[in-house]
Protein backbone atom coordinates (compact mmCIF):
# COMPACT_ATOMS: atom_id res chain seq x y z
CA UNK A 1 0.00 0.00 0.00
CA UNK A 2 1.27 3.31 -0.96
CA UNK A 3 1.96 5.74 1.72
CA UNK A 4 0.86 9.72 1.14
CA UNK A 5 4.68 10.64 1.25
CA UNK A 6 5.44 8.16 -1.23
CA UNK A 7 2.58 9.63 -3.82
CA UNK A 8 4.06 12.98 -3.03
CA UNK A 9 7.10 12.04 -4.14
CA UNK A 10 6.26 10.61 -7.41
CA UNK A 11 4.02 14.04 -8.45
CA UNK A 12 2.17 14.08 -11.39
CA UNK A 13 4.20 11.61 -13.16
CA UNK A 14 2.75 8.43 -11.22
CA UNK A 15 1.14 8.07 -14.29
CA UNK A 16 3.78 7.42 -16.60
CA UNK A 17 5.27 4.35 -14.72
CA UNK A 18 2.65 1.36 -15.24
CA UNK A 19 3.91 -0.45 -12.11
CA UNK A 20 3.61 3.05 -9.94
CA UNK A 21 0.28 4.11 -11.79
CA UNK A 22 -1.55 1.31 -10.26
CA UNK A 23 -0.22 1.85 -6.55
CA UNK A 24 -1.00 5.71 -6.86
CA UNK A 25 -4.93 5.02 -8.11
CA UNK A 26 -5.54 1.94 -5.14
CA UNK A 27 -3.71 5.10 -2.81
CA UNK A 28 -6.19 8.02 -4.16
CA UNK A 29 -9.03 5.83 -4.09
CA UNK A 30 -8.70 5.81 -0.30
CA UNK A 31 -7.17 8.83 0.41
CA UNK A 32 -9.21 12.40 -0.12
CA UNK A 33 -5.72 14.78 0.54
CA UNK A 34 -3.76 13.33 -2.39
CA UNK A 35 -6.80 13.24 -4.46
CA UNK A 36 -7.15 16.55 -3.51
CA UNK A 37 -3.76 17.36 -4.17
CA UNK A 38 -3.66 15.39 -7.81
CA UNK A 39 -6.46 17.62 -8.45
CA UNK A 40 -4.26 20.70 -7.78
CA UNK A 41 -1.41 19.54 -9.60
CA UNK A 42 -3.52 19.07 -12.61
CA UNK A 43 -4.88 22.84 -12.51
CA UNK A 44 -1.71 23.80 -12.46
CA UNK A 45 -0.56 21.70 -15.22
CA UNK A 46 -3.55 23.37 -16.85
CA UNK A 47 -2.58 26.80 -15.65
CA UNK A 48 0.72 26.44 -16.98
CA UNK A 49 -0.64 25.73 -20.50
CA UNK A 50 -2.63 28.41 -20.88
CA UNK A 51 0.08 30.50 -19.77
CA UNK A 52 2.62 28.70 -22.50
CA UNK A 53 -0.24 29.20 -25.03
CA UNK A 54 -0.55 33.12 -24.20
CA UNK A 55 2.97 33.64 -24.90
CA UNK A 56 3.82 31.34 -27.52
CA UNK A 57 3.23 33.65 -30.09
CA UNK A 58 5.92 35.98 -28.48
CA UNK A 59 8.95 37.06 -30.40
CA UNK A 60 11.86 39.47 -30.60
CA UNK A 61 10.70 43.21 -31.72
CA UNK A 62 11.10 43.87 -35.24
CA UNK A 63 14.05 46.19 -33.92
CA UNK A 64 15.86 43.36 -32.90
CA UNK A 65 16.23 42.59 -36.49
CA UNK A 66 16.68 45.59 -38.60
CA UNK A 67 19.35 46.21 -35.73
CA UNK A 68 21.19 42.44 -36.39
CA UNK A 69 20.83 42.86 -40.38
CA UNK A 70 22.23 46.05 -40.66
CA UNK A 71 25.15 44.44 -38.01
CA UNK A 72 25.11 41.81 -41.48
CA UNK A 73 25.58 44.35 -43.96
CA UNK A 74 29.00 45.87 -41.93
CA UNK A 75 30.31 42.06 -42.43
CA UNK A 76 30.40 42.70 -46.06
CA UNK A 77 33.74 43.10 -47.35
CA UNK A 78 34.26 46.43 -48.79
CA UNK A 79 35.77 46.44 -52.25
CA UNK A 80 39.13 48.28 -52.00
CA UNK A 81 41.90 49.18 -54.64
CA UNK A 82 44.45 46.81 -52.74
CA UNK A 83 42.12 43.32 -52.57
CA UNK A 84 41.51 43.96 -56.25
CA UNK A 85 44.94 43.39 -57.37
CA UNK A 86 47.03 40.26 -56.66
CA UNK A 87 49.16 40.53 -53.16
CA UNK A 88 52.19 39.53 -55.76
CA UNK A 89 51.92 42.04 -58.01
CA UNK A 90 51.97 45.27 -55.30
CA UNK A 91 55.75 44.57 -55.46
CA UNK A 92 56.71 44.78 -59.44
CA UNK A 93 53.88 47.75 -59.55
CA UNK A 94 55.34 49.70 -56.52
CA UNK A 95 58.85 49.36 -58.64
CA UNK A 96 57.39 50.38 -62.15
CA UNK A 97 55.86 53.34 -60.65
CA UNK A 98 58.94 54.32 -58.77
CA UNK A 99 60.99 53.88 -62.07
CA UNK A 100 58.02 55.66 -64.14
CA UNK A 101 58.39 58.43 -61.51
CA UNK A 102 61.99 58.96 -61.86
CA UNK A 103 61.92 59.45 -65.21
CA UNK A 104 58.81 61.43 -65.22
CA UNK A 105 61.70 63.75 -63.27
CA UNK A 106 64.29 63.35 -65.12
CA UNK A 107 62.70 64.62 -68.38
CA UNK A 108 60.70 67.27 -66.91
CA UNK A 109 64.07 68.73 -65.37
CA UNK A 110 65.24 72.36 -66.48
CA UNK A 111 68.20 70.48 -68.00
CA UNK A 112 66.63 67.75 -69.09
CA UNK A 113 68.40 66.60 -72.45
CA UNK A 114 66.62 66.49 -75.93
CA UNK A 115 65.79 63.89 -77.18
CA UNK A 116 67.52 62.98 -80.76
CA UNK A 117 63.86 62.56 -82.37
CA UNK A 118 63.81 66.04 -82.49
CA UNK A 119 67.04 67.95 -82.03
CA UNK A 120 67.59 70.30 -85.12
CA UNK A 121 64.89 72.75 -83.30
CA UNK A 122 66.97 72.67 -80.10
CA UNK A 123 70.95 71.52 -80.80
CA UNK A 124 72.41 74.95 -81.65
CA UNK A 125 69.81 76.98 -79.56
CA UNK A 126 70.46 75.37 -76.03
CA UNK A 127 72.20 77.49 -73.86
CA UNK A 128 75.16 75.87 -71.85
CA UNK A 129 74.82 72.95 -70.01
CA UNK A 130 76.11 71.63 -66.38
CA UNK A 131 78.43 69.00 -67.35
CA UNK A 132 79.30 68.00 -64.24
CA UNK A 133 78.01 64.27 -64.50
CA UNK A 134 80.21 64.58 -67.71
CA UNK A 135 83.67 65.11 -65.50
CA UNK A 136 85.11 68.00 -63.96
CA UNK A 137 87.42 68.72 -66.88
CA UNK A 138 84.41 68.90 -69.64
CA UNK A 139 82.25 70.62 -67.03
CA UNK A 140 83.90 73.57 -67.15
CA UNK A 141 84.47 73.75 -70.76
CA UNK A 142 81.28 72.39 -72.28
CA UNK A 143 78.96 75.49 -73.90
CA UNK A 144 77.29 72.92 -76.49
CA UNK A 145 73.91 71.11 -75.65
CA UNK A 146 73.22 68.00 -73.99
CA UNK A 147 71.78 65.09 -75.40
CA UNK A 148 70.30 61.70 -74.80
CA UNK A 149 71.42 58.66 -76.02
CA UNK A 150 70.03 57.48 -79.07
CA UNK A 151 67.02 54.88 -78.27
CA UNK A 152 67.69 53.17 -81.46
CA UNK A 153 70.71 51.73 -79.88
CA UNK A 154 69.51 50.88 -77.28
CA UNK A 155 71.98 48.40 -75.37
CA UNK A 156 75.29 49.00 -76.73
CA UNK A 157 78.28 48.12 -74.61
CA UNK A 158 78.76 51.55 -73.83
CA UNK A 159 75.42 52.35 -72.64
CA UNK A 160 75.53 50.03 -69.62
CA UNK A 161 77.80 51.92 -67.86
CA UNK A 162 78.31 55.44 -69.48
CA UNK A 163 77.73 58.68 -67.83
CA UNK A 164 74.29 58.36 -69.18
CA UNK A 165 74.45 61.77 -70.91
CA UNK A 166 75.49 63.11 -74.46
CA UNK A 167 77.37 66.50 -74.63
CA UNK A 168 77.05 67.61 -78.29
CA UNK A 169 80.70 68.74 -79.71
CA UNK A 170 80.95 72.30 -80.31
CA UNK A 171 81.30 72.39 -84.15
CA UNK A 172 79.17 69.29 -85.08
CA UNK A 173 75.82 69.92 -86.45
CA UNK A 174 73.00 69.41 -85.22
CA UNK A 175 71.90 65.67 -85.31
CA UNK A 176 68.96 64.95 -88.18
CA UNK A 177 68.01 62.07 -86.91
CA UNK A 178 68.50 59.41 -84.60
CA UNK A 179 67.45 56.65 -86.23
CA UNK A 180 71.20 56.83 -88.35
CA UNK A 181 72.80 57.36 -84.86
CA UNK A 182 74.94 55.14 -83.42
CA UNK A 183 77.17 54.95 -80.07
CA UNK A 184 81.32 53.65 -80.55
CA UNK A 185 82.95 53.51 -77.13
CA UNK A 186 86.87 54.99 -77.77
CA UNK A 187 89.94 54.82 -75.43
CA UNK A 188 91.65 57.87 -75.69
CA UNK A 189 93.87 60.57 -74.25
CA UNK A 190 92.52 63.33 -72.70
CA UNK A 191 94.19 65.33 -75.08
CA UNK A 192 92.87 64.14 -77.92
CA UNK A 193 89.48 65.81 -76.46
CA UNK A 194 91.51 68.40 -77.67
CA UNK A 195 90.47 68.13 -81.71
CA UNK A 196 86.91 68.54 -80.34
CA UNK A 197 87.76 71.56 -79.24
CA UNK A 198 87.52 70.99 -75.97
CA UNK A 199 90.32 72.53 -73.17
CA UNK A 200 92.31 69.96 -72.18
CA UNK A 201 94.55 70.29 -68.54
CA UNK A 202 97.69 70.07 -69.30
CA UNK A 203 98.55 67.98 -66.14
CA UNK A 204 96.34 65.80 -66.96
CA UNK A 205 96.63 65.62 -70.89
CA UNK A 206 98.42 61.89 -70.57
CA UNK A 207 95.73 60.19 -69.05
CA UNK A 208 93.69 57.75 -70.75
CA UNK A 209 89.65 57.70 -70.71
CA UNK A 210 87.01 56.09 -72.19
CA UNK A 211 84.29 57.78 -74.67
CA UNK A 212 81.09 57.17 -75.63
CA UNK A 213 80.89 58.87 -78.94
CA UNK A 214 77.63 59.54 -80.46
CA UNK A 215 78.21 59.14 -84.75
CA UNK A 216 75.51 60.44 -87.05
CA UNK A 217 74.94 59.08 -90.22
CA UNK A 218 77.43 60.78 -92.21
CA UNK A 219 80.25 58.50 -89.83
CA UNK A 220 81.21 62.06 -88.12
CA UNK A 221 80.88 61.96 -84.17
CA UNK A 222 78.13 64.91 -83.02
CA UNK A 223 78.56 64.15 -79.56
CA UNK A 224 80.38 62.78 -76.83
CA UNK A 225 80.06 61.37 -72.93
CA UNK A 226 82.90 59.96 -70.93
CA UNK A 227 82.38 56.74 -70.05
CA UNK A 228 82.25 55.42 -66.07
CA UNK B 1 13.80 25.40 -28.17
CA UNK B 2 15.76 23.52 -31.42
CA UNK B 3 14.12 20.48 -31.72
CA UNK B 4 14.72 19.57 -35.27
CA UNK B 5 17.85 19.92 -37.76
CA UNK B 6 18.13 22.53 -39.69
CA UNK B 7 19.93 21.53 -42.89
CA UNK B 8 22.36 23.45 -44.09
CA UNK B 9 23.20 25.71 -40.82
CA UNK B 10 26.79 25.47 -41.68
CA UNK B 11 26.44 27.17 -44.95
CA UNK B 12 24.20 29.51 -44.15
CA UNK B 13 26.66 30.78 -41.21
CA UNK B 14 29.42 31.18 -43.44
CA UNK B 15 27.14 33.00 -45.94
CA UNK B 16 25.71 35.36 -43.10
CA UNK B 17 29.45 35.98 -41.29
CA UNK B 18 30.28 37.23 -45.04
CA UNK B 19 27.10 39.42 -45.03
CA UNK B 20 24.89 37.76 -46.85
CA UNK B 21 21.63 39.18 -45.03
CA UNK B 22 18.83 36.46 -46.55
CA UNK B 23 21.28 33.60 -44.86
CA UNK B 24 21.32 35.53 -41.94
CA UNK B 25 18.06 36.15 -41.61
CA UNK B 26 17.12 32.53 -42.43
CA UNK B 27 19.11 31.38 -39.24
CA UNK B 28 17.13 34.46 -37.38
CA UNK B 29 13.98 33.44 -38.13
CA UNK B 30 14.61 30.06 -37.20
CA UNK B 31 15.48 30.37 -33.79
CA UNK B 32 14.76 34.75 -32.43
CA UNK B 33 11.29 33.53 -31.38
CA UNK B 34 12.01 30.68 -29.05
CA UNK B 35 15.23 31.93 -27.57
CA UNK B 36 12.80 35.37 -27.00
CA UNK B 37 10.41 32.90 -25.47
CA UNK B 38 13.02 31.23 -23.04
CA UNK B 39 14.51 34.91 -22.07
CA UNK B 40 11.31 36.80 -21.55
CA UNK B 41 9.88 33.83 -19.69
CA UNK B 42 13.19 33.32 -17.66
CA UNK B 43 13.53 36.91 -17.24
CA UNK B 44 10.19 38.56 -16.90
CA UNK B 45 11.40 41.67 -18.57
CA UNK B 46 10.67 42.29 -22.34
CA UNK B 47 13.52 44.36 -22.87
CA UNK B 48 16.28 42.22 -20.70
CA UNK B 49 15.09 39.49 -22.89
CA UNK B 50 15.35 42.11 -26.56
CA UNK B 51 18.72 42.70 -25.69
CA UNK B 52 19.44 39.13 -24.78
CA UNK B 53 18.36 37.69 -28.28
CA UNK B 54 19.82 40.60 -30.01
CA UNK B 55 23.65 39.85 -28.19
CA UNK B 56 23.15 36.22 -29.01
CA UNK B 57 23.11 36.65 -32.47
CA UNK B 58 25.91 38.92 -32.42
CA UNK B 59 27.92 36.71 -30.62
CA UNK B 60 27.36 34.08 -33.49
CA UNK B 61 28.64 36.59 -35.76
CA UNK B 62 31.36 37.58 -34.37
CA UNK B 63 32.81 34.23 -33.37
CA UNK B 64 30.90 32.14 -35.75
CA UNK B 65 34.18 29.35 -35.71
CA UNK B 66 33.00 28.87 -31.88
CA UNK B 67 30.27 27.24 -33.48
CA UNK B 68 31.29 23.60 -34.08
CA UNK B 69 28.64 21.54 -35.94
CA UNK B 70 29.59 18.34 -34.66
CA UNK B 71 29.17 18.77 -31.33
CA UNK B 72 25.57 20.13 -31.54
CA UNK B 73 22.85 21.95 -33.80
CA UNK B 74 22.92 25.65 -33.94
CA UNK B 75 19.69 25.96 -31.97
CA UNK B 76 21.59 24.28 -29.30
CA UNK B 77 24.53 26.34 -29.34
CA UNK B 78 22.90 29.61 -29.65
CA UNK B 79 20.33 28.49 -26.35
CA UNK B 80 23.66 27.73 -24.63
CA UNK B 81 24.86 31.61 -25.59
CA UNK B 82 21.42 32.86 -24.02
CA UNK B 83 21.18 31.00 -21.10
CA UNK B 84 24.60 32.24 -20.15
CA UNK B 85 22.87 35.44 -20.95
CA UNK B 86 20.22 35.34 -19.00
CA UNK B 87 21.84 33.96 -15.92
CA UNK B 88 23.85 36.64 -15.94
CA UNK B 89 21.20 38.98 -16.29
CA UNK B 90 19.34 37.16 -13.34
CA UNK B 91 22.19 37.41 -11.30
CA UNK B 92 23.10 41.05 -11.28
CA UNK B 93 19.57 42.51 -11.84
CA UNK B 94 16.80 41.90 -8.81
CA UNK B 95 13.29 40.74 -10.53
CA UNK B 96 11.88 42.71 -12.78
CA UNK B 97 8.40 43.12 -12.19
CA UNK B 98 6.14 42.20 -15.71
CA UNK B 99 4.79 45.33 -17.43
CA UNK B 100 1.40 46.01 -18.24
CA UNK B 101 -0.02 44.52 -20.89
CA UNK B 102 -0.96 47.83 -22.55
CA UNK B 103 2.62 48.91 -22.37
CA UNK B 104 4.30 49.46 -25.98
CA UNK B 105 6.96 46.52 -25.52
CA UNK B 106 4.62 43.69 -23.70
CA UNK B 107 2.49 44.45 -26.49
CA UNK B 108 3.03 41.00 -28.34
CA UNK B 109 3.51 39.04 -25.55
CA UNK B 110 0.03 39.85 -24.60
CA UNK B 111 -1.54 40.21 -28.24
CA UNK B 112 -2.16 36.90 -28.40
CA UNK B 113 -4.61 37.99 -25.26
CA UNK B 114 -6.49 39.88 -27.59
CA UNK B 115 -7.29 36.61 -30.22
CA UNK B 116 -8.65 34.93 -27.21
CA UNK B 117 -10.93 37.67 -26.15
CA UNK B 118 -13.60 35.89 -29.17
CA UNK B 119 -13.10 32.75 -27.42
CA UNK B 120 -14.39 34.11 -23.97
CA UNK B 121 -17.65 33.95 -23.50
CA UNK B 122 -18.05 37.12 -21.51
CA UNK B 123 -15.67 39.93 -20.81
CA UNK B 124 -15.55 38.45 -17.06
CA UNK B 125 -14.68 35.57 -17.95
CA UNK B 126 -11.54 37.16 -20.28
CA UNK B 127 -10.30 38.76 -17.50
CA UNK B 128 -10.68 36.80 -14.66
CA UNK B 129 -9.07 33.95 -16.92
CA UNK B 130 -6.69 36.58 -17.56
CA UNK B 131 -5.74 37.40 -14.32
CA UNK B 132 -5.13 33.88 -13.56
CA UNK B 133 -2.44 33.57 -16.08
CA UNK B 134 -0.80 36.61 -14.97
CA UNK B 135 -0.54 35.47 -11.83
CA UNK B 136 0.41 32.53 -12.63
CA UNK B 137 3.15 33.91 -14.75
CA UNK B 138 4.39 35.89 -11.71
CA UNK B 139 4.64 32.68 -9.68
CA UNK B 140 6.71 31.15 -12.26
CA UNK B 141 9.12 34.48 -12.25
CA UNK B 142 9.51 34.30 -8.61
CA UNK B 143 10.85 30.63 -8.94
CA UNK B 144 14.56 30.28 -8.08
CA UNK B 145 15.98 30.20 -11.87
CA UNK B 146 16.88 26.55 -11.49
CA UNK B 147 13.42 25.46 -10.84
CA UNK B 148 11.98 27.93 -13.19
CA UNK B 149 14.21 26.94 -16.21
CA UNK B 150 12.56 23.53 -15.79
CA UNK B 151 9.12 24.82 -15.49
CA UNK B 152 10.50 26.74 -18.68
CA UNK B 153 11.55 24.68 -20.73
CA UNK B 154 9.60 21.58 -19.92
CA UNK B 155 5.85 22.83 -18.59
CA UNK B 156 6.15 26.51 -21.27
CA UNK B 157 8.20 24.93 -24.35
CA UNK B 158 6.72 21.39 -23.58
CA UNK B 159 10.57 19.94 -23.79
CA UNK B 160 10.76 16.43 -23.01
CA UNK B 161 13.06 15.56 -19.89
CA UNK B 162 15.05 14.11 -21.81
CA UNK B 163 15.29 17.51 -24.42
CA UNK B 164 15.89 19.58 -21.28
CA UNK B 165 17.86 17.44 -19.90
CA UNK B 166 20.48 17.42 -22.63
CA UNK B 167 20.11 21.24 -23.40
CA UNK B 168 21.13 22.20 -19.92
CA UNK B 169 23.54 19.33 -19.63
CA UNK B 170 22.24 17.70 -16.30
CA UNK B 171 20.81 14.33 -15.46
CA UNK B 172 16.96 13.67 -16.35
CA UNK B 173 16.80 13.00 -12.85
CA UNK B 174 17.82 16.84 -11.87
CA UNK B 175 15.30 17.65 -14.08
CA UNK B 176 12.58 15.87 -12.58
CA UNK B 177 13.62 16.72 -9.13
CA UNK B 178 13.40 20.65 -10.32
CA UNK B 179 10.40 20.49 -11.59
CA UNK B 180 9.10 18.54 -8.52
CA UNK B 181 9.78 20.94 -6.18
CA UNK B 182 9.37 23.89 -8.58
CA UNK B 183 5.01 22.08 -8.59
CA UNK B 184 5.49 22.65 -5.00
CA UNK B 185 6.46 26.38 -4.83
CA UNK B 186 4.08 27.06 -7.76
CA UNK B 187 0.77 25.43 -5.77
CA UNK B 188 2.28 27.23 -2.47
CA UNK B 189 2.08 30.91 -4.14
CA UNK B 190 -1.18 30.01 -6.17
CA UNK B 191 -2.97 29.23 -3.04
CA UNK B 192 -1.99 32.34 -0.91
CA UNK B 193 -3.17 33.80 -4.04
CA UNK B 194 -6.54 32.08 -4.15
CA UNK B 195 -6.64 32.85 -0.61
CA UNK B 196 -6.91 36.65 -0.48
CA UNK B 197 -10.06 38.60 -1.06
CA UNK B 198 -10.08 39.68 -4.94
CA UNK B 199 -10.58 43.09 -3.78
CA UNK B 200 -7.02 43.21 -2.13
CA UNK B 201 -5.61 41.62 -5.49
CA UNK B 202 -7.51 44.06 -8.22
CA UNK B 203 -5.34 46.66 -9.84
Amino acid sequence: MMTCQEFESLGPDFERHPVSRAAAEEHLRSCPRCSALLGSWKDLDGELRALARETSSAAAPLRVELALREAVRGLRPQPRAGRLVPVWLLGPAATAAVAFFAAWYVLRAPHAPQKLANPSSSLAAQPPKDVSAAGEELSQKASGPQMQGPRRNPSPPAAQDSAGEFLALPYALPVTSADDASVIRVRLQRAALGAFGLPVNEERAAEWVMVDLLIGADGQPEAFRLAR
Amino acid sequence: MPKTPHVGEDELLRRAVRGDEDAFLEIYRAHQASLYRYAVRMSGSPWAAEEIVQEVFLTLLRAPSKFDSARGLLGAYLFGIARNRVLKHLERAPREVPLEPDSESNAEVHGAQSDKLAHMHTPAAWAERSQLTEHVHEAVLGLPPDFREAVVLCELEELSYEEAARLLDCPIGTIRSRLHRARALLLAKLEMWRSVPRRATAR
